[in-house]
């Protein structure tokens, strides 16, 4: 395929996620490095509202990398954001949970209240001249008519960029080209696809997703993340090199 | 979804035989305990080779055995799909073809290649994808919900076939049919197959990782304290597990709270934030998450210094 796909690593966030992992803050930084070194388009480097470790060492990314861009995972609250800003990251992501039981029973607010607030987050990042991007959790479980209107506040908000995630795991290759397919017609957001791994699918639908017009990827290194993990970097660049025109190796480490 | 039979052929057998060989006859016991399982949690027949039958006579009752007699067509690519076709298409016996390899498929326009088999060979071939990029449970699933009906699998993917766990969960959990496997029985699978192997696999597999169903991010903690649903995409107990929660760098206060609980340690709200740091800090400074009597002694020590 003619065209361009960019990798937005996530191994310092959702990768770290996986239960018992915790990297200490030099591997964090030479993780980092790492990738870098490799021309990974983005780096998500993590969440400042985690607290002071974690801001210091995602400060110290921020600083010492010379190829990728950084940003910073966030809910949808000025406390999460302000700790970001506090990172000078190039890119703040602002998660926004999309399906009825995330709005519902997770969070137990509506879908105005999520609305509302995801305005505000975004309206108040914008401000402070940060560049945005929002995650639609477990997307994967909402109705793509929803998302369509999501996709419309944004753009009014100059959003330019949505990540579909798969939060349970649970898309095949031909329901994600479903939805990826029915969000790109319908708006002109990029789109960034997340897969989890929890049916052994995730490097599948990650590579539909780009097949179907994600122009973004999530992947980690080994895969490695919640439950059975995300799309391993590795194996998307194996199975995509040459399909792709900048999709290449990673150096050995 | 209509319920639609799918025959999934075992090849964890002779995978084993191809990667462990001589040293399987000692252990042959457990192997036949092994098939037993197999068939138990699904596969429906486990090939077999006229040198392992020797082996391993007698063989367990109430199984049923293959051997390996079809014709096996092997596909590197999903670009040669047409040139592959046109070869093989004067082949009599259309029950007896096994589509062997296509590993990269899913590049390809994978629906489209796989209806081309379907309406050259019919429904009685068997597909059996090669997993060098990850792809063969996805293309197999796709290859179900087109309407195939014979499909090739190993446990743990030995060999370098569809992961038999993830083909039997996905088709459960996703594709919703009804095939007549046990799946509770995945943990007594591994352990069996980890006895035989000497090897233990990785503990994030898919279905049968032990860790898979452990959390520790207090987004995910907190959410399915409210909704088991909100983070887990079928239960844990459904493939004999349970989950686990683990307390680390990314633990939030709900998580904190449940463990302390768990525990049977009475604590002070006040006293939890505090706690929450030296957590953070401590499991980010050894790499891992937290153990029991570490997070109590914690507990303690911010309660000594007030």
């Amino acid at each position: 395929m003619n065209r361009e796909v960019y990798i937005v690593d996530t191994t310092l966030r959702d990768g770290e996620q996986a239960p018992g992992k915790a990297f200490t803050v030099n591997q964090k930084v030479e993780i980092a490095k790492y990738l870098d070194v490799n021309n990974v388009y983005q780096i998500e480097a993590g969440t400042p509202a985690m607290g002071s470790v974690e801001k210091d060492c995602i400060i110290q990314i921020v600083d010492e990398m010379e190829n990728s861009f950084i940003s910073t995972w966030n809910r949808i609250n000025k406390k999460d954001i302000k700790d970001s800003i506090e990172c000078n990251p190039h890119i703040i992501h602002l998660s926004v949970p999309t399906s009825e039981i995330q709005i519902y029973s997770n969070l137990k607010k509506d879908k105005n209240w999520v609305e509302n607030t995801l305005k505000d987050c975004v309206y108040f990042t914008k401000e402070r001249g940060y560049e945005v991007t929002i995650g639609f959790e477990d997307a994967s479980r909402t109705d793509i008519k929803y998302l369509i209107h999501l996709c419309e506040i944004l753009e009014k908000l100059d959003v330019h960029r949505v990540r579909y995630a798969d939060t349970v795991g649970i898309l095949s290759p031909s329901t994600t080209r479903k939805a990826i397919t029915n969000l790109s017609e319908n708006t002109s957001i990029e789109i960034e696809i997340h897969a989890h791994n929890d049916f052994g699918m995730a490097t599948a639908i990650s590579i539909e997703g780009v097949k179907s017009g994600a122009k973004y990827v999530n992947c980690t290194l080994d895969g490695i993340g919640e439950r059975a993990g995300n799309c391993s970097m590795q194996e998307f660049i194996k199975a995509t090199k040459g399909f792709f025109p900048n999709i290449c190796e990673l150096d050995a480490y | 979804m209509k319920e639609r039979q799918v025959e999934i052929v075992d090849k964890t057998l002779v995978a084993l035989w191809d990667v462990y060989g001589e040293k399987l006859k000692e252990k042959s016991d457990k192997v036949k305990e092994l098939i037993k399982l197999l068939y138990l949690i699904g596969s429906d027949y486990i090939e077999i080779t006229p040198e392992i039958y020797e082996e391993l006579f007698p063989l367990p009752a109430d199984v049923e055995f293959r051997v390996n007699v079809v014709k096996e067509i092997y596909i590197q690519s999903g670009c040669d799909v047409d040139l592959s076709i046109k070869i093989n298409k004067n082949i009599n016996n259309l029950n007896n073809i096994r589509i062997v390899g296509l590993d990269d498929l899913m590049i390809y326009t994978y629906e489209e290649e796989l209806l081309k088999f379907m309406n050259s060979f019919g429904k009685g071939m068997e597909l059996c994808i090669g997993n060098e990029y990850g792809c063969s449970t996805a293309l197999t699933l796709e290859w179900i919900k087109l309407g195939g009906h014979k499909v090739v699998a190993s446990f743990a993917g030995i060999g370098g076939y569809t992961p038999l766990e993830e083909l039997l969960g996905a088709i459960e959990f996703i594709q919703k049919i009804n095939l007549r496997g046990n799946h509770v029985l995945f943990p007594t699978v591994l352990q069996i197959f980890e006895e035989i192997t000497g090897e233990e696999l990785p503990t994030n597999m898919p279905f049968i990782g032990k860790n898979i169903f452990n959390v520790e991010s207090g987004v995910h903690v907190n959410g399915i304290s409210k909704d088991v649903h909100t983070y887990e995409p079928y239960d844990p107990k459904e493939i004999g597990r349970e989950r686990k929660i683990v307390i680390g760098k990314h633990s939030g206060i709900k998580s904190l709270k449940i463990k302390l609980d768990e525990l049977k340690i009475p604590y002070e709200e006040k006293k939890l934030e505090s706690v929450l740091d030296i957590v953070r800090k401590e499991s980010t400074e050894m790499g891992r998450g937290l153990l029991d009597d570490e997070i109590e002694n914690i507990y303690n020590r911010v309660g000594a210094k007030r």
